[in-house]
């Protein structure tokens, strides 16, 4: 329906019985057809719904118990449709070429800039990839150099391979480690079934996929350190990505946290896009914490990015446990 | 480091005064991320507005599935509810009335006149704290209807309490229906007016 000056004088005269509800259908519709285009429409609309609202106080009456039961139990029959997570391989080719688009922009002399929380340059810390990418070829089958002892030490993993990549040009380093990455990808592409595969990964019994999930939160993990020595604006992996990432680590909770700080059952409520609800399991019935964050700020936070004491949460119930959770949400990382 | 604060099992309740709209915020998102504690809590804290004002309209009985369908539906559809707009509680308030309204409307049946003698006492809400802010608030509200010009208020009140809309406000008042919507643009606008220099209406 068009909107004329009519209508809108028609509409004037009509806002107040339309905050009353004291409207028909189609004049219900006009009002709002108006009110959405017109923003000082809109806030006096606004105003008076909150007036009508308030007078609910004047009749406000508790329902009977059943009706919160009721309640609680459609919304549990209901469930929540969760985000569909990337799959594993899509998200750690997706974070390779994240952080490969992110590098080639890089100046020269920033590959030289150290990147906290490591005493590597860019050059290093794609170096350090590198050797990670050749240990995962060699755990999938692939035929890739040896990166020595010490595989049980994410970090000091490889340092002689790292000590010389550094001497040599970074642009060798960087296209060894594309190139190293997209033969991991390609290879497992071909062979699906490898997802369903285990491998020791840092002493770690996993499956290949788990593995990849990994790799991919790592990825973003130090593509966001680059970007943080270089001043540039971390990115935020898209929601599916999220929802992955978080589902891995949540995932991993149950086997690090040690059981002594276990006290009940723990709910972990990631909010925002790609974020979920988590119930782990523990001792006695009822819920012992429930543990609520930014899925973004909580990868962050497994990610060791953000201190715990700096994530923003909110806590219900046993501030122990929920301290325990995030403490072993970064066992994993270094 | 978080240190030992015991354990408590209850929802932290809004803070009174600008914090409600951070905490409204907070258990939207949680909601939206699947988490039915959350919506637990909206319901202590504005299930007996939602309530009231259902019951008032299609009696106690039809009341209790009004603030069902609309707990549910708040469930269902987080995403319809936008923080920069409105506060929760004038949102649910809002679908409440609306539901409550199409009902009487389409079956033609009220709630009883039992229904409609006025609050009653607010036996559950949440906390104390709350009650007391609602009970005052209550007061402020009645006491600014009571302030209006009586055919003003008879209008707002036969809109409000009975679901009447303005052309049946104009029959039950004997006045024509541009008086009656007259009545209900002016006895309104003095409420706002007069609600929201006192505090009670929240981003007018």
């Amino acid at each position: 329906m068009g909107v004329n000056r009519e209508d809108i004088d028609a509409v004037d005269d009509l806002l107040a019985a339309w905050a009353l509800d004291a409207v028909d259908g189609p004049e219900r519709a006009a009002v709002e057809e108006v009110v959405v285009a017109d923003p000082d429409r809109a806030r006096l609309a606004r105003s008076l719904q909150h007036t009508v609202a308030a007078m609910g106080d004047v009749v406000a009456e508790a329902p009977p118990p059943e009706t919160r039961t009721n309640v609680l139990r459609a919304v549990a029959a209901r469930g929540r449709e969760q985000l569909e997570p990337t799959p594993a391989l899509l998200l750690f080719e997706r974070q390779v070429a994240s952080m490969t688009e992110f590098l080639v922009e890089l100046e020269d002399d920033e590959w030289q800039m150290p990147v906290a929380p490591y005493t590597w340059t860019v050059h290093g810390l794609i170096a350090h990839l590198l050797v990670v990418e050749r240990y995962m070829a060699g755990l999938v089958g692939l035929d890739a150099p040896d990166v020595g002892g010490a595989v049980d030490d994410h970090l000091a993993m490889g340092a002689d391979q790292i000590a010389a990549e550094v001497t040599g040009g970074f642009r060798r380093t960087f296209a060894a480690w594309k190139a190293q990455a997209s033969d991991t990808i390609a290879a497992i592409r071909s062979r699906p079934e490898a997802l369903g595969g285990q491998v020791v990964f840092h002493g770690w019994p996993v499956s290949v996929e788990t593995l990849l999930v990994a790799r991919g939160f790592e990825v973003w993990t130090h593509a966001d350190d680059i970007r943080r020595a270089a001043a540039r604006p971390m990115q935020t992996p898209p929601p599916r990505d999220l929802r992955a990432m978080s589902m891995f680590s949540v995932a991993t909770l149950p086997l690090l946290v040690p059981a002594a700080l276990v006290r009940g059952p723990a709910r972990i409520v990631l909010t925002g896009p790609g974020g979920g609800t988590f119930d782990l399991d523990g001792p006695g019935g009822e819920r012992a914490v429930t543990l609520v964050a930014d899925v973004v700020d909580y990868c962050r936070t497994a990610a060791r990015r953000i201190d715990i004491d700096a994530l923003p949460t909110v806590i219900e119930g046993d501030r122990d446990q929920a301290h325990a959770l995030l403490t072993a949400a970064r066992v994993l990382a270094v | 480091m978080l240190g030992i604060q015991g354990i408590s099992h209850r929802l932290a309740s809004p803070p009174v005064s600008a914090g409600v709209r951070d905490w409204e915020r907070s258990v939207i998102a949680r909601i939206v991320a699947g988490d039915d504690s959350a919506l637990a809590a909206v319901f202590d804290q504005y299930s007996a507005l939602v309530h009231g004002i259902a019951a008032r309209l299609v009696g106690r009985d039809a009341a209790n599935d009004v603030c069902q369908e609309v707990f549910v539906q708040l469930w269902e559809h987080p995403e319809r509810f936008d923080a920069g707009k409105a506060s929760l509680r004038t949102f649910l308030a809002v679908l409440a009335r609306r539901r409550a309204i199409d009902q009487v409307r389409r079956t033609g049946r009220r709630g009883t006149n039992e229904d409609r003698s006025g609050r009653q006492a607010l036996t559950v809400v949440p906390n104390l704290e709350e009650s007391a802010i609602n009970l005052f608030e209550a007061e402020r509200v009645r006491a600014a209807v009571a302030r209006l010009p009586d055919d003003q208020r008879r209008a707002i009140e036969l809109a409000y309490f009975e679901g009447l809309t303005f052309r049946e406000v104009a029959v039950a008042t004997g006045a024509h229906e541009g008086t009656a919507k007259s009545r209900l643009r002016l006895g309104l606008n003095k409420l706002a007016s007069a609600l929201g220099t006192e505090g009670v209406v929240e981003w007018a």
